[in-house]
């Protein structure tokens, strides 16, 4: 079988401007068509990254702020696109950069499941068919008709959530979604996400929380200053990950 | 938990890479044809959740200056309004201008106003702009109906089966030339951040240089008066009022009107697919 991801070669720049914003008005622009383009610093968030993963596997992305973890999911995701490299997906991938992100406040909890679920990419069949699943395991039943902004935190975050696992992935990306919530959440969607490994998904996962990962990934993967620098079974990356921090100050890129 | 999916169970597989071939995205739009139904229905929900008149805020913006321009000009200034009552001949134009501004300006601002999805979630892109135009006809659905009794007060239109055809292909080309134009302008707005102060400015010019308050034959014949009718706007215009008023329209400028429409469609796509690669992180 192919693998679930493929990635070659894939770096990712982003262009600095000095004064810490990029030309976006036409007197710079204006400018620089007269002056050579030196006040331009480039930023490599990914530099050259090899990776592939197959299908099924659980696997666990480390690194500190910075390091390029988002990046890589944003390219994964098509939100945005590498500088250079590639990067072949197979699969259905749904990818949860951040919890109810297409959520609107103004709006009630029956129009935000509507709305989320196609900007996710459900048809509308799909919608109908799995909206009392999703209203049931989100448990906000008694809150379809309540503008989301009166919903609690925990709530939003749970019928986020249920949405994006009633979508049927195969590919499943999930950025930081045990930084919200509190603990009874947190343990539901570490639930939610071992079922969905059971069930033969990949799963990319970024956190900070090691022991989650410990829990859930077989593969770690550590980024630093833009390049994967340990790709192993999870608790050797772990490991390397927690020397890493503890080196901060002197550690040399390998 | 176990939910068959009965729409797509084909393996999709993509390639990301640096760039694409150009092209058009028709496909991608195709295949989010809901999800722009859904952004359209959003948007329309969102506009009216908290307005107390409502959806009547629609009609009563047209409305407003069809009454203070009936109250100019019928009486101070003697203008001829190609065999159309001035109320007809005023809101005719004004409700496909408030339509067509409208459309625009929130195709234009759209994508700063959905930066947080953006950034989070893929999606094709010129669903904003598109949608933002679906919500302006929702808008306009009210402000015609309302014409239509308007016209049917002054025993107008001449001619139904002509109003029928004329109307139809005038909103056609006035939601043509809005989301053209807007899909052009979201475009450079992002880019440049000074679009914010030109696009009310160049919207403002536009509506002074088009027949929409006064006929453009009050200006005269000199060469230059030619060159209002590559407004994109003037071809609706008039021919909706031909639609009223039975007159047949005068293709050449509806000809010369959608030249610049056809223009800013091609040229807003070009822009915004060469946009759409890198807009999360411009945004």
């Amino acid at each position: 079988m192919k693998a679930a991801i493929e990635i070659k070669a894939l770096s990712k720049a982003y262009r600095l401007a000095h004064q810490g914003v990029t030309a976006t008005n036409l007197r710079e622009h204006l400018f620089r068509l007269f002056s050579n383009r030196q006040s331009e610093e480039v930023f490599w968030a990914l530099k050259e990254i090899n990776l592939t993963i197959n299908s099924g596997e659980v696997v666990g992305i480390l690194g500190k702020n910075g390091a390029g973890k988002s990046t890589l999911l944003k390219i994964l995701g098509r939100i945005t696109r590498p500088t250079t490299g590639s990067a072949t997906v197979r699969g259905k991938l749904v990818g949860m950069l951040e919890v109810g992100a297409g959520f609107h406040p103004e709006l009630s909890g029956r129009e935000n499941i509507w709305l989320n679920a196609a900007i996710l990419g459900m048809k509308r069949q799909e919608i109908r068919a799995k909206f009392d699943s999703i209203i049931r395991s989100a448990g906000v039943e008694k809150f379809l008709d309540t503008p989301l902004k009166q919903f609690s935190d925990g709530m939003q975050l749970r019928l986020a959530f249920a949405i994006s696992t009633h979508l049927n992935p195969d590919i499943l990306l999930l950025d930081e979604v045990l930084a919200v919530g509190d603990i009874d959440f947190q343990r539901n969607c570490m639930a939610t996400v071992e079922q969905a490994a059971k069930q033969g998904k990949t799963i990319i996962f970024v956190s900070h929380n090691l022991e989650a990962m410990q829990a859930i990934c077989q593969r770690g993967i550590v980024l630093h200053d833009s390049k994967i620098v340990q790709d192993g079974p999870i608790n050797q990356a772990v490991n390397f990950y927690q020397q890493l921090c503890s080196n901060a100050g002197t550690y040399v890129a390998l | 938990m176990e939910i068959k999916n009965a729409v797509d169970d084909v393996v999709v597989e993509y390639e990301i890479r640096p760039k694409d071939r150009i092209s058009f995205g028709f496909r991608d739009l195709w295949g989010a044809r809901e999800l722009l139904y859904f952004y359209t229905w959003r948007g329309v929900r969102v506009r009216y959740k908290h307005a107390v008149l409502g959806v009547a805020w629609a009609v009563l913006q047209p409305l407003f200056f069809v009454g203070l321009f009936t109250l100019i000009f019928s009486r101070g200034i003697k203008i001829s309004p190609n065999g159309l009552p001035y109320p007809v001949f005023a809101f005719a134009g004004l409700s496909l201008w408030h339509y067509f501004n409208t459309g625009v300006v929130h195709a234009a601002t759209g994508l700063y106003a959905n930066a947080h999805i953006i950034r989070k979630i893929y999606f094709p892109r010129l669903v904003i702009p598109i949608s933002a135009v679906g919500i302006a006809a929702f808008d306009f659905i009210s402000a015609f109906a309302l014409l239509i009794g308007l016209a049917v007060f002054y025993g107008l239109p001449a001619d139904w089966g002509h109003f029928i055809v004329i109307a139809l292909l005038s909103i056609v080309l006035c939601s043509l030339a809005s989301a053209g134009l807007g899909t052009l302008l979201a475009s450079f707005h992002v880019r440049f951040k000074d679009f914010q102060y030109l696009i009310p400015f160049l919207m403002q010019t536009m509506l002074f240089a088009s027949p929409i308050i006064y006929p453009t034959s009050t200006l005269g014949d000199a060469d230059w008066v030619k060159f209002l009718d590559f407004n994109p706007i003037t071809g609706p215009v008039i021919m909706m009022r031909s639609a009223f008023s039975g007159i047949p329209v005068d293709w050449l400028i509806v000809g010369r009107s959608s030249l610049t429409t056809a223009f800013t469609c091609v040229v807003g796509l070009y822009f915004f697919r060469k946009l759409e690669s890198h807009l999360a992180d411009l945004i």
